[in-house]
């Protein structure tokens, strides 16, 4: 349905940031930068809202669908993410700029990331979907890109590996596109609304042909938010750059991303084609895949000694998770383009654990400016700086699940979710690298409350540590308060 | 503005506030003061405003506004109460954050105290405007927390700390009970709306068929709602958390421990009371409520006044004071059920405002001496009226006003409270009797209050320090509260319906008589020394007498040293006893049936267990160290593990396709 009521504020949003990126780029000043960095983010709340009100004001029986022009699609769930998605980087950009980080020269790159977040997050068509990846990929390799061996070794490594789940998309995409149009469907066939809604093809070659370009989207998209066997790249950009770059990689690169293998791979539940036996093909290689991902990811986790590649292999584990919610929404074969419940779970899951992980890698790289890089740096850190460790444990407790932080809850929705619809043996391996996660959360928070020596009260600014409080805050919230967001993911 | 609007405003302005100056870390000490100051002041103007709109315009009380649709449902309460309340909290808190100017200059800590003191504001406010009993909770909660937080404002004083930690755990005890009757109203209205509160109880009363029995349903929840206001007001038993809160700022006990928190209890009390009125429930089907808060008020209110006689500390003497006060108040409300619910009610709120002035003057006036002196000891004070005169006046003024002299504003609520206990004489002469000792006693400490601090012959210590007036920012609230001394009563004229200043010749005759008694025989030995004070106090039961009450009854020692030991212990020796009787039998019969067998398996099972766990984390440290050493970090490693990652799943998926 096109509305013309959305079109408008909806191409404002995406028309205003890439305008806003090239007019901040052209100025002198840094604080000219980040003033218009402010600006452009304050109109993305003002558009976001109004796109709010204007799907809600049109009545729940018009939705789901504001399909526009079969590039974009709202709903009130992909609204909501982009909306507390974009606060969060706010607060990260004031982060960085209130801690003087190199970042904030970049402000430019960083409206571009979230450009392509929206677009990522918005896309109605599985080749906008695939541009507004690319477009991630250019502006994250911009922002990590520093004068140091590490940074671009892990930009390099990215782009490289980013650049092939390109490809296999780019193959899959296509391939799905030549099958569909042979089916006479040719100009719909790659709108995600269209095909959340179509009917099965019919048995014959043509499956076996699906399958394998099915395979290939579930490779290129395992590459992009590192799922295993594909995941080498990811702990690599949660070391290599600067910390407060790979938190804004992780808030706006890595949610859409995980937020795009949501909404792509249920697909295969519509499409792929004929007997029963086929769907449980391929639904037993992904759940096995995904099993993988959390075990692999959260065993690595486990013994490392470096504090942001602890949590780079968090973000693997949180991939695993994520690709087993994908696909209990293909089990359940609801349409992955109009809000539900199960939608709305697995998205509350991909952003709050996310918005964790942002703040204690950004939180972990206001501590390396005082030379704690490592797990046994941290010996003590309460003493040394109370609020900057208060602030660390209340992000590190929400990644472990600890209530009544929003950790708890996207744990708690991920498990009653599964338990209805996998069986009991991954439901209990679930719970038990849930348990393993809690395990090395818990590790580094002890490790900072024992201290080998005497240690002092070091000098720290509240002012600059503001924003980080303010995500804790959120996430408090969001703990105590769920359905809050869970109503306004659903209205 | 609308009064929707204003009434908003008034608590969230402080509540706003609290937040921002904590950011103000780097703004000067005089921008955040008068931040504060503003930020009060404003609260005060949109008070008065409001008071006027809703006493000039007539409206028709109660006043409900109701600003969200959700539930609980956020909402506004107006009526006379809380009218009286604006009277207080506002004007208190304007004066109280004004004299912290002088007061708290040199305190370093001076954002946590402007932020914690608007927090407060902000929460009483809140507390005395919601319509629903959820949100009056959470304002009773902010409230509680931050005064706890202003008690322990000295931290590093050990005292100061453990005041503040002891008033958090014994409001908590009240806190819990309060909990618990809210949730026993919601269970039995299904509501905690004042409005919806209302409606049921007038339904329940009038038109259920059958009728329900309203005093099964209410007297449970009143009860515990009063042992709630118990905690916050400080009453018997819960009382000893407030002589020892004195350890915080006198500016904070001005605020929080005379005017305005303590007060939440009665507000608490008499806001009951205004909903039983308003639904048309008769006091009498409640009698077991008003009865238990008559008795626990009156004896509360005899009970400390007792112990405000001896006591040395300055501040003390207020706190047990105030006790003794909040108690009479209690007691005035509670003969409701024997008086009527709008007499009882008028007299008790009337003291209410009363005592909230005259309190509040009476400890700056404090303050004003302990900032002089930098002690609170009255037995290093005495002949300060010549340093310190306006001081002096304030206090003596206060001291009257709480003494019940006319024509100030103590003596005209006292009066109220004699009318009703004098009504209430021949169902409940415990009304009576309790308020006629706790003025003689009053009227005894408040004059020896200000005879050792003014008029007694000036200390060492005071001539070694020659105090002086304290500055004028510290003096113009204590004049302006000076004056609120004497024109209190007459705001109520505007605000209680039907509320007119009487003096009956019967109730002036008792009062000059208590007067007589209590300062008459405080003027003979303080001024006049007809008798010997060392003389009198060498006796031995007069010693006797005098430690117990200087060390209130021992209450705090029973609480420390047996109940809290008790309690603490009790599990401990249980559990020791059980783990004994456990280990006799499993001793015996390891012994006598199965030899050492018992203990074998035990000691398998706890190797085992052992092994099990240290086998668990070697395995996932082994899996982890394995994983680890495949994490190359070469590139082309990474591209080789997607190549082989792909071909075993299509290897994986054709082998199936094949397989089907």
């Amino acid at each position: 349905m096109i509305n013309e009521g959305i079109m408008l504020p909806f191409y404002t949003l995406l028309g205003i940031l890439p305008i806003m990126a090239v007019v901040v780029h052209a100025l002198g000043k840094t604080k000219e930068k980040f003033l218009l960095a402010n600006v452009s983010y304050i109109a993305s709340y003002v558009l976001l809202a109004c796109l709010s009100v204007k799907i809600r004001s049109t009545g729940i029986s018009e939705l789901p669908l504001f399909s526009l022009r079969k590039a974009f699609v709202l709903n009130p769930t992909s609204l909501t993410l982009a909306t507390l998605m974009t606060f969060a980087s706010h607060m990260l950009l004031l982060g960085a700029y209130m801690n003087r980080k190199s970042v904030m020269d970049k402000f430019d790159v960083i409206l571009f990331m979230l450009f392509s977040a929206y677009g990522i997050i918005f896309s109605d068509n599985l080749i906008i979907l695939l541009l507004f990846m690319e477009i991630g990929l250019v502006s994250t390799a911009f922002l990590f890109i520093e004068r140091n061996r590490e940074s671009i070794e892990a930009t390099v490594k990215m782009t490289i590996m980013l650049i092939l789940g390109g490809i296999f998309l780019a193959i899959g995409f296509s391939g799905l596109y030549l099958i569909l149009r042979s089916k006479g469907l040719d100009l719909i066939a790659l709108s995600l609304s269209y095909l959340s809604g179509t009917p099965q093809l019919e048995q014959g070659s043509m499956s076996i042909l699906t399958l394998l370009f099915f395979t290939l989207i579930l490779v290129g998209m395992g590459i992009e938010v590192g799922l295993v066997p594909f995941y080498m790249w990811l702990p690599d950009v949660y070391t290599g750059p600067m910390a407060i770059a790979s938190a804004f990689f992780i808030l706006l690169v890595d949610t859409a991303d995980l937020y795009a293998l949501l909404r792509v791979l249920p697909l295969y539940e519509h499409i792929l084609t004929g007997t029963y036996t086929i769907k449980m093909l391929f639904t037993n290689v992904v759940v096995l895949i995904s099993v993988i991902s959390f075990i692999l990811g959260e065993l690595s986790a486990l013994t490392q000694r470096r504090l942001r590649r602890i949590f780079g292999y968090s973000g693997i584990a949180d991939a695993g998770y994520t690709l087993l919610l994908a696909t209990y929404l293909a089990i359940l074969g609801i349409s992955i383009v109009k809000p539900s419940i199960p939608l709305a779970i697995a998205t509350f899951f991909i952003l709050f654990s996310n918005i964790a992980l942002s703040n204690i890698v950004s939180l972990i790289g206001l501590g390396e400016t005082k030379g704690i890089t490592t797990i046994d740096d941290i010996r003590g850190l309460p003493w040394r700086f109370p609020l900057l460790s208060a602030n660390l444990i209340i992000s590190l407790l929400s990644l472990a699940g600890v209530p009544p932080l929003a950790g708890f809850m996207a744990k708690f929705f991920v498990i009653s979710a599964i338990s209805s619809t996998f069986r009991r043996l991954i439901v209990i391996l679930v719970i038990i690298f849930f348990g393993v996660c809690a395990a090395y959360v818990l590790r580094v928070i002890a490790t900072l409350w024992s201290k080998t020596s005497r240690v002092t009260r070091e000098e720290e600014s509240v002012i600059q540590l503001i924003p980080f409080i303010i995500l804790n805050v959120l996430l408090i919230i969001c703990g105590t308060y769920p359905r809050l967001i869970l109503e306004f993911m659903m209205r | 503005m609308s009064l929707a609007t204003i009434s908003l405003l008034i608590p969230l302005l402080p509540l706003v506030s609290s937040a921002i100056v904590p950011l103000m870390i780097r703004v000067r000490r005089r921008y955040v003061e008068l931040f504060s100051v503003i930020i009060t002041g404003i609260s005060l103007v949109l008070s008065l405003v409001l008071l006027m709109d809703v006493v000039l315009n007539r409206y028709e009380l109660p006043l409900f506004i109701r600003y969200t649709s959700s539930i609980p449902s956020f909402s506004i309460f107006i009526d006379e109460l809380t009218l009286v309340m604006l009277l207080i909290v506002p004007i208190v808190s304007f004066l109280v954050v004004v004299f912290s100017l002088g007061y708290m200059k040199e305190d370093e800590a001076y954002i946590r105290y402007y932020t914690f003191i608007l927090l407060f504001i902000g929460g009483m406010l809140g507390l005395v405007l919601v319509g629903n009993f959820l949100y009056l909770y959470l304002f009773w909660e902010v409230v509680g927390i931050t005064s706890c937080c202003l008690i322990a404002h000295w931290y590093r004083r050990p005292e100061a700390s453990k005041a503040g930690v002891k008033a958090f755990i014994v409001t908590r005890i009240g806190d819990t009970f309060l909990l618990a009757s809210i949730a026993l109203i919601y269970l039995r209205f299904g509501t905690l709306s004042y409005r919806d509160l209302i409606s049921k109880m007038m339904l329940s009363s009038t038109i259920t068929s059958p009728p329900i029995n309203i005093a099964k349903l209410l007297t449970i929840p009143l009860i515990l709602a009063f042992i709630g206001a118990m905690g916050k007001s400080a009453q018997f038993p819960l009382h000893v958390w407030l002589p020892d809160a004195m350890e915080g700022p006198t500016t904070v006990s001005a605020l929080i421990h005379a005017a305005t928190m303590v007060k939440a209890g009665v507000y608490l009390i008499a806001r009951f009371e205004t909903l039983l009125h308003y639904s048309g429930i008769n006091p009498v089907l409640l009698m077991p409520f008003f009865k238990t808060v008559v008795l626990i008020g009156g004896f509360t209110s005899l009970f400390s006044a007792t112990m405000a006689l001896v006591a040395l500390d300055v501040k003390r003497v207020l706190a047990y004071s105030t006790i003794s006060q909040l108690g009479l108040m209690f007691l005035a409300l509670g003969l409701g059920g024997y008086v009527g619910l709008h007499e009882a009610f008028t007299a008790g709120v009337s003291h209410m405002l009363s005592h909230a002035y005259f309190k509040a003057l009476l400890f700056l006036s404090a303050g004003a001496v302990i900032h002089a002196l930098e002690t609170r000891d009255m037995r290093l004070m005495g002949g300060l009226r010549k340093y310190m005169p306006i001081t002096c006046t304030a206090m003596t003024i206060g001291a009257l006003s709480l003494m019940g002299f006319p024509p100030l504003s103590g003596f005209i609520s006292k009066e109220e409270i004699l009318k009703v206990a004098s009504e209430a004489m021949k169902v409940m002469p415990w009304g009576s009797i309790f308020f006629t000792l706790t003025s003689i006693l009053t009227a005894f400490y408040s004059l020896r209050l200000v005879y050792l601090v003014f008029f007694a012959p000036p200390s060492e210590y005071v001539t070694k320090h020659k105090p002086h007036e304290a500055e004028s920012v510290m003096t113009i609230p204590l004049i302006s509260l000076m004056v609120l001394c004497f024109i209190a009563p007459t705001f109520l004229l505007y605000v209680l319906e039907g509320y007119k200043i009487e003096v009956h010749i019967h109730g002036l005759l008792k009062s000059a008589m208590i007067l007589a008694l209590g300062a008459g025989s405080a003027y003979l030995i303080y001024f006049k020394e007809v008798i010997s004070r060392e003389r009198v106090l060498a006796l031995r039961p007069i010693t006797v007498i005098n430690d117990i009450l200087f060390n209130g009854y021992y209450i705090d020692f029973f609480y420390e040293r047996v109940l809290l030991k008790v309690l603490m212990g009790l599990p401990s020796y249980i559990a020791s006893v059980i783990e004994q009787g456990i280990n006799f039998i499993i001793d015996r019969a390891s012994v006598i049936i199965l030899g050492s067998l018992p203990s074998y398996i035990a000691f398998l099972v706890d190797s085992g267990v052992e092994a099990f766990n240290n086998a668990l984390v070697r395995l996932f440290v082994n899996l982890s160290n394995i994983l680890r050493s495949l994490h190359t970090g070469e590139i082309h490693h990474y591209v080789s593990s997607v190549i082989v990652g792909l071909v075993l799943v299509l290897l994986i998926i054709l082998v199936g396709v094949m397989m089907l």
